[in-house]
């Protein structure tokens, strides 16, 4: 029984935020299913569960896919709170998604209460560039303020799609061995610290 | 923005909207059953607990479960939730603090309780307010152990919160404790002696009370007998107020005590009438429940009189009152038919459902599920099981609403099959008119203006490395009316254009080419009559060829209309049949008792299951109707490709024909 919970993949946890319409639902879709949708259809909350190798080791992912619309926003907190990774989406094509990525910010900080909770910003619909509306300079310039990476995808054309969630599991991943540690310094954990060597291997 | 700003706050005043009952508190707890307790906090760390609390103590335990959840959307097993025996050794009875003894017992007054649970309701959102302010700014240490046994109970609230609670997701308004008891007496105890007369082992007992209040799904087969009898006792004892509520018990007692059986079997009836839904709905269950019991009195040795001795204390009503409800069951609560609970899916459940109606059936269930953890959730109690669940019944849902869509899309393919079969076999019945068709055209063929627009027309569609052809073809046509000049002259140009417009796309020189070429020609074929009379005969192809297919199109719309038509007025009489066969046993509107059996309205209310039959025939319906609706549509669509499709071809086989020449 412990060998076979050893054996167990690590799940990763990650949720999708940004307003409605920027694309949140076609990244996810596209990395899990490879498939592109071009009606948009606003998303009350759907979540998703995938097996990816990351680095080797197989890992799963959880994906929640939250509503983008003020509508359902209520019920929003429930899922902040439970999130381990955060993919914060705006459109490069509108500019009022990318003032809104602040709220989102500000909102996820105070529910996870953590500066340094794994998050990536994300410009979508770089496919889009003839209507870009958010320069690369100003997206930049907020993801270093955030101290976090600033990353541009399609969901149209996959570009950078898988990027964004592989490089969101690996933070989510250090933060995970990193939390371990501390745990074990304080020799709290045995089960922990064994998860922490299969880990290593 | 602003706005967004403001609605993103945390405060969220729609939350209750959404969810109602969100912030009910329960506040009439017994004294009873202080030996077992499980409320072990104070008062006053009620508050506290109700911020955002995220963790259990026991998750380092839970994580492990958690991470040991198998294979992409394959099922899970929760060994927590699947088997009580396990959860049990890992629960622990806490004792009552000193606080929470005194607040029992400040709870006697049971006059004063409703204005309290209104107080407390009041209070826990002026506190959650304030709380989630202080959330802000607490740190990550503020993490206690937060238990939805001790804030949310489902044992000894009122009855209406116990429901809220305690929902059963199918739509039937009465606890699932209770349901669960009444469920699993049906099955295992009708013929069992004694039944409800033996008391079960205590501790098991509170076991199964202590996993109720912390909403765990309960296994009550591996108990035995007098333990689920004594759990739902207990539910009813526990109850601040009785089942007949203290406004009426009194003149249920009045009205039991009537001499004369129709009088009595009317004022019993008038009062079952006034009480609250929830008790009406719960009443109803136990009563024709016993009633069951009774019918089996032959084996379980249980009959009105013995039941009413064991069960007075606990309902608080007469003996006389309990057997004149039970002589009277069966008027007094017609509709009621006892269905067993299917809980919803988990995500260890082997598979989804697979029919449009079993998906959306299953679907409900889980959002009706959702919806209680969000409110949970929003009344500040978390645990990281509660957040798994969560996860798990979203991902669930939207597993189930793909499937829906696939599924739909299925049957819409298969429809669409069989419409194209329906398509060929009328396509071969219109050849023949056709043919008659076709003479007629031919004789009234002449150098109309329409005939070139026809053949421009096709010719768009054609693909532009054909350019060539068009405009050979094009020489040809245009010469035929020679008339009225002025007119094709324009017709003429126009045609060059839309060969010019289709090769500049492709190839900037072709264009140069084309034109050059149609010039020459234009002039050049004046004098071939030769040609013009191919041309002719090209035009005519092309012009039967479309008549043929907007024929066929047209008369096949028609006939779906019909069949459209007889497939809704089919599904009339099947719903009136479905009506007609089952009215003796309800008058009122049978749609009623779809979601929630009622029994409010003095007659025979309608079977739930014809209910439930017919609000699934009336779904059927408008399924069948929305498919039906895509269909003519895509049909349509797909007429038109074909039609355009057919055309070319033939012309190209007619060039290669005229190549050949
Ligand atoms: N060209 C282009 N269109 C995109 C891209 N991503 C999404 N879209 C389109 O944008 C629209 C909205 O996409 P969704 O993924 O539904 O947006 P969302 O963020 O999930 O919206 P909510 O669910 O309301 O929060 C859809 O019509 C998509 O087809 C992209 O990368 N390029
Ligand atoms: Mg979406």
């Amino acid at each position: 029984m412990a060998k076979k919970l050893n054996q167990q993949p690590a799940l990763h946890k990650v949720i999708m935020v940004g307003s409605g319409g920027v694309g949140k639902s076609a990244l996810t879709l596209q990395f899990m299913y490879d498939e592109f949708v071009e009606d948009y259809e606003p998303t009350k909350a759907d979540s998703y569960r995938k097996k990816v190798v990351l680095d080797g080791e197989e890992v799963q992912i959880d994906i929640l896919d939250t509503a983008g619309q003020e509508d359902y926003a209520a019920i929003r907190d429930n899922y902040f709170r439970s999130g381990e990774g955060f993919l914060c989406v705006f459109s490069i094509t509108e500019d009022d998604s990318f003032q809104a990525t602040q709220e989102f910010r500000e909102q996820i900080l105070r529910v996870k209460n953590d500066e340094n909770i794994p998050f990536l910003l994300v410009g979508n619909k770089s496919d889009l560039d003839e209507k870009r509306k958010v320069t690369l300079a100003e997206a930049n310039s907020r993801a270093q303020q955030w101290n976090v990476p600033y990353v541009e995808t399609s969901a149209k054309t996959r570009e950078n799609v898988d990027k964004v969630f592989y490089d969101l599991m690996r933070e989510i991943r250090s933060r995970k061995m990193e939390d371990n540690k501390t745990n074990n310094g304080r020799g709290r954990d045995k089960s922990k610290r064994k998860k922490l060597k299969c880990v290593i291997l | 923005m602003a706005s967004a700003r403001r609605k993103m706050e945390f405060e969220s005043p729609d939350v209750e909207k959404d969810f109602p009952g969100l912030y009910a508190s329960e506040s009439g707890r017994k004294s009873n059953e202080s030996d077992f307790s499980d409320d072990a906090h104070e008062r006053p760390s009620k508050k506290d607990l109700l911020i955002g609390k995220r963790k259990d103590k026991k998750d380092s335990k839970k994580d492990r479960g958690y991470a040991a959840l198998e294979g992409e959307s394959s099922p899970e097993e929760d060994p927590e939730t699947k088997s009580p025996s396990k959860s049990k050794k890992s629960k622990s009875f806490k004792f009552p603090s000193k606080k929470e003894k005194r607040e029992k017992s400040r709870e006697k007054d049971s006059k004063e309780k409703d204005k309290e649970i209104e107080k407390d309701k009041k209070k826990e959102k002026e506190g959650k307010v304030k709380l989630k302010l202080k959330e802000r700014k607490k740190s990550k240490h503020g993490e206690e152990c937060t238990d939805v046994t001790d804030e949310l109970p489902v044992f000894g609230v009122p009855l209406a919160l116990a429901v809220e609670r305690s929902r059963c997701h199918d739509g039937v308004d009465i606890p699932i404790v209770i349901r669960d008891c009444i469920d699993y007496v049906q099955e295992n105890g009708l013929n069992m002696e004694a039944i409800y007369k033996l008391s079960g082992i205590k501790s098991k007992v509170q076991h199964l009370r202590r996993l109720y209040n912390q909403r765990e799904v309960v296994q009550l087969a591996d108990f035995e007998p007098p333990v689920v009898t004594s759990l739902l006792k207990q539910f009813f004892r526990e109850l601040p107020e009785p089942v007949l509520t203290n406004d009426l018990i009194a003149r249920f007692e009045e009205a039991a005590a009537i001499k004369e059986v129709g009088a009595r079997e009317t004022e019993l009836k008038m009062l079952v009438d006034q009480l609250p839904t929830c008790n009406r709905h719960i009443l109803a269950w136990l009563m024709v429940h016993l009633d069951c019991i009774t019918d089996h009195e032959k084996y379980n040795k249980m009959n009105a009189q013995n039941l009413a001795i064991i069960l007075s204390p606990v309902l608080q009503m007469s003996h006389r009152l309990i057997t004149a409800i039970l002589c009277h069951c069966k008027s007094l609560f017609p509709e009621v038919k006892l269905t067993r609970y299917i809980p919803p899916l988990s995500a260890g459940s082997p598979s989804l459902p697979d029919t449009v109606f079993g998906i959306t059936d299953e679907l409900r269930k889980q959002e009706s599920l959702l919806s209680q953890i969000h409110q949970e959730m929003n009344a500040g109690y978390v645990s990281k099981r509660r957040e798994e669940q969560l996860w798990e019944v979203q991902r669930l849902i939207t597993q189930l609403k793909r499937k829906l869509r696939t599924v739909q899309r299925a049957q819409e393919a298969v429809q669409n099959q069989r419409s194209l079969d329906e398509d060929r076999c009328s396509n071969k019945m219109y050849d023949d008119e056709f043919h008659i068709d076709t003479t007629l055209q031919k004789a009234r063929l002449g150098s109309e203006d329409e005939t070139i627009t026809s053949v421009v027309e096709s010719r768009q569609i054609m693909p532009p490395n054909d350019t060539d052809r068009i405009v050979a073809e094009t020489q040809l046509s245009i010469e035929i009316p020679s008339e009225p000049m002025d007119n094709v002259e324009a017709n003429s140009s126009q045609v060059i254009e839309d060969v010019v417009d289709s090769t500049e796309i492709e190839e900037q020189h072709n264009y140069v080419d084309a034109s050059g070429k149609t010039e020459n020609t234009i002039v050049q074929s004046v004098a071939e009559t030769e040609e013009e009379l191919q041309g002719l005969l090209q035009e005519e192809t092309v012009l039967q060829l479309e008549h043929r297919e907007l024929l066929s199109l047209q008369a096949d719309l028609q006939g779906r209309l019909q069949g459209e038509r007889a497939e809704i007025e089919r599904l009339r009489q099947e719903l009136a049949a479905a009506r007609t066969k089952y009215s003796f046993s309800g008058e009122d509107d049978s749609s009623e008792g779809s979601s929630s059996p009622s029994h409010s309205e003095g007659s025979d209310g309608d079977d739930p299951e014809v209910a439930a039959r017919i609000a699934e025939l009336q779904k059927e319906n408008l399924i069948l109707q929305q498919n039906k609706a895509n269909l003519v549509r895509r049909i349509v669509e797909a007429r038109e490709a074909c039609l355009h499709l057919r055309v070319q071809l033939s012309l190209l086989q007619l060039s290669q024909e005229s190549k050949q020449l």
